[in-house]
């Protein structure tokens, strides 16, 4: 199976699935740390996500987008029902969220005050983050992906991003 | 520390997946191959759709040119153009009245070979028909009234028939109407010679089958004529009685009433087929409609419009069915898009 290739999750000439897998999957997997906050849960997702992607592959269409943001979007389908599963079992079991499966360090390389001033944001306000700042996609492909407005993402991350800066000041501060 | 250190340093440390999942990922396509998409998943709907639309005006086109094109107007039993007039019934009564040719017409074929005509044309069977037709032709001017009025009765006389009644009116509004009869068999040369006398205006030929008159008639006479016989022979017998002699008598009177009043039918209905009825009406261009002939291109055109409409008209009435379900169908599908919608913000807000 081929699509357009130009460059790795851009429109362009063809590309195997394995190829688009393979130049798309930190991408994938960063956005699912940085949704959930677990690298195991995220290796977890990312597996799914990409077995969903292939079985879904012939019905990918790049007039509609990148392969990259179609990955992404599949993605946070996938995410969003681990959330719901995880929301289910807590309240099945009556446990708090402390329970929840998360790293102290989930993401490697990060300072100690931003990685907690990140544990602190809601999963909405990292996802925007992550899109926008750590993959760099543009206002209307982070809109695609979340099913928003390209206005509602600025407000968004401008939200996170002074949230952030806040957090981490304060953890300064102390 | 500001947004542009924070953002950067994010950047920088961009989460790498593990080489246990990357292994795991690339080992995904050794796996069987997935199913083919369906057959008519969204792309394939959306290619339906763009093909039907032109499809089905190409379809109306073809069939309609095809159907106007084979459709041959004179192969219609009768061609009537504007609506009938009361001359027409008036006309047929005066074919018994008027008719003067012997029941040798009965047995009439109607001449293989006649010139093309402009207009409606009729090809008579050899059973006997009652013929009547009505020709309104247009002519130049006064003069031109006149003059086709005689170039009419003439055509007429010259193929055995005569003139009912004529009534020529020229000067202000010039106008001709004639009645004029013609042997069957010479009927449609008599009214094609008519149809080249002008522009033809209007036009209205029928044709009434008499046969099944002539037939029974034909019948009754037969059964007649074996009753009439059998009395008569009866009466040549010398063993009858005088009582039974004056019954039988009168039965014979009465078969031979009946036979000939039969016969009598018989004739009038052969009169009647035997002549044929032209009612020819001339006017000038004033208060004429002309109607102009039709073309196939014309028909075609006619037949693919006509296709189009029903085309319209089935979409329409598909639509108007599964409208409502397709609105509960719309609103079903955004309040489960809005519910899940807000689930999904509940979690990720959480």
């Amino acid at each position: 199976m081929t699509i357009e290739r130009a460059k790795p999750g851009v429109r362009g000439a063809e590309l195997t699935f394995a190829e688009v897998a393979e130049a798309n999957l930190d991408a994938v997997f960063g956005y699912l740390v940085y949704l959930c906050r677990n690298r195991e849960t995220a290796e977890d997702l990312a597996g799914a996500t990409f077995e969903k992607a292939l079985r879904l592959w012939g019905r990918f269409d790049p007039r509609r987008g990148t392969a990259r943001t179609w990955l992404l979007g599949i993605a946070r389908t996938t995410a969003l029902d681990w959330f719901r599963s995880e929301s289910r079992r807590r309240r099945r079991e009556e446990v708090a969220a402390t329970t929840e499966r998360v790293d102290e360090d989930f993401i490697e390389g990060l300072s100690p005050a931003l990685e907690r001033a990140l544990a602190e944001l809601s999963p909405a306000e990292r996802e925007v983050v992550v899109l926008r700042v750590v993959l760099e996609l543009d206002s209307d492909a982070t809109a695609r992906v979340l099913g928003c407005s390209a206005t509602a993402v600025s407000t968004r991350l401008s939200r996170a991003l002074k949230r952030l800066e806040e957090r981490v000041n304060q953890d300064d501060v102390r | 520390m500001t947004s542009a250190d924070i953002v950067r340093e994010l950047q920088a440390a961009a989460p790498v997946a593990s080489d246990a999942l990357r292994l795991r990922i690339a080992e995904l396509e050794a796996r069987p191959k997935p199913a083919s998409p369906r057959l008519f998943g969204g792309r394939a709907r959306r290619r339906f759709a763009l093909l039907a639309l032109p499809a089905a005006a190409a379809l109306a086109v073809v069939a309609g040119a095809v159907t106007g094109a084979l459709d041959d107007p004179s192969a219609t039993r009768e061609l009537a153009q504007p609506p009938q007039t009361n001359e027409a019934s008036s006309m047929a009564d005066g074919v018994t009245a008027g008719g003067s040719a012997a029941d040798s017409a009965t047995t009439y074929k109607q001449g293989a070979a006649t010139p093309p005509t402009a207009g409606a044309r009729l090809e008579s069977s050899a059973r006997l028909e009652r013929y009547a037709a009505q020709l309104t032709l247009e002519v130049p001017d006064s003069d031109a009234v006149s003059k086709t009025t005689q170039a009419a009765i003439a055509a007429v006389r010259d193929l055995g028939g005569y003139v009912v009644s004529a009534q020529v009116a020229t000067g202000g509004v010039a106008q001709a109407s004639l009645t004029l009869r013609v042997p069957h068999e010479q009927a449609e040369e008599a009214f094609v010679r008519l149809q080249g006398l002008g522009k033809i205006v209007q036009q209205n030929v029928q044709i009434d089958d008499l046969q099944e008159t002539a037939d029974a008639h034909d019948r009754t006479i037969a059964r007649l004529r074996t009753q009439l016989a059998t009395v008569l022979g009866r009466l040549a017998g010398t063993e009858l009685d005088t009582v039974e002699r004056s019954q039988l008598e009168a039965r014979r009177d009465l078969l031979k009433g009946q036979l000939d009043a039969t016969r009598r039918a018989r004739s009038a209905t052969g009169r009647e087929a035997s002549v044929a009825s032209i009612s020819l009406e001339l006017r000038t261009p004033e208060g004429s409609q002309v109607v102009p002939p039709v073309g196939r291109f014309d028909r075609s055109l006619d037949r693919v419009v006509d296709i189009l409409a029903l085309e319209a008209v089935a979409l329409a009435t598909a639509a108007a069915v599964l409208l409502p379900f397709a609105l509960v169908g719309t609103a079903l599908w955004l309040g489960r898009r809005g519910l899940r919608r807000r689930v999904e913000h509940d979690l990720l807000e959480a």
